[in-house]
């Protein structure tokens, strides 16, 4: 079963990826419009991968939507 | 494991005291709090500066070690309440692969963990977070 992962302040994208590669199912988040604009475009065609804007003192995400955490 | 909690409390205020991490203690005892736990491979003791940006799920005192093992530049701005990088702007002016937290491989202690299948060490997810907030003065976010 794929496990959910969640990257809080992904940055560049580098190790969000590697952890879609690993088999997980993985969702970057930064406070950055550009930083996620950035992994988005250099990213576009992965799979298993998501880049998205939140803050991760007042995330919108649910701790149950995720197996896992990165911080 | 109460010893290491007060030994980080004494640690993170000498980092508010000083303005910085002395470094007999980021060489020798980070270290050596590192191998007693031994969530950061020993192979990669010298990249512990790295470990304060991609921290995995580490224990609740950890979030302190993080803290004040991060990075100079950001470390800077938390201890001396200047207020935070701005992060879009950095984004949008630097390569990111100038940034000192920037890996294009898969980082070790994450690639240990995984391989390990205990990357949910310590169990704690988001009530971590809110730990962090806390010190929502000094957190890079």
């Amino acid at each position: 079963m794929v496990k959910n992962f969640l990257d809080l302040g992904t940055g560049p994208g580098t190790q969000t990826m590697w952890l879609a590669k690993r088999g997980y199912k993985v969702i970057g988040s930064d406070l950055s419009d550009a930083a996620i604009n950035r992994a988005n475009n250099v990213y576009a065609n992965e799979k298993n991968v998501d880049f998205i804007v939140d803050n991760i003192l007042n995330s919108k995400f649910k701790d149950s939507e995720f197996d896992y955490f990165l911080i | 494991m109460i010893l290491t909690y007060i030994f980080t409390k004494i640690l993170y205020l000498i980092v508010r005291i000083v303005g910085d991490v002395p470094s007999i203690i980021l060489t020798i005892l980070f270290p050596s709090i590192a191998r007693v736990y031994g969530y950061i491979p020993r192979s990669e003791l010298t990249r512990i500066y790295r470990i304060s940006y991609n921290g995995f799920m580490y224990n609740y005192f950890y979030s302190e070690y993080i803290l004040i093992t991060i990075d100079s530049l950001v470390r800077s701005f938390m201890l001396t309440r200047k207020g935070l990088p701005d992060w879009e702007t950095l984004y949008k002016t630097q390569k990111v692969e100038t940034m000192p937290w920037y890996n294009e491989n898969f980082d070790s202690d994450l690639k240990e963990l995984d391989e390990r299948k205990i990357i949910n060490v310590g169990g704690q997810k988001f009530p971590r977070l809110r730990y962090w907030s806390r010190y929502a003065d000094y957190v890079a976010c």
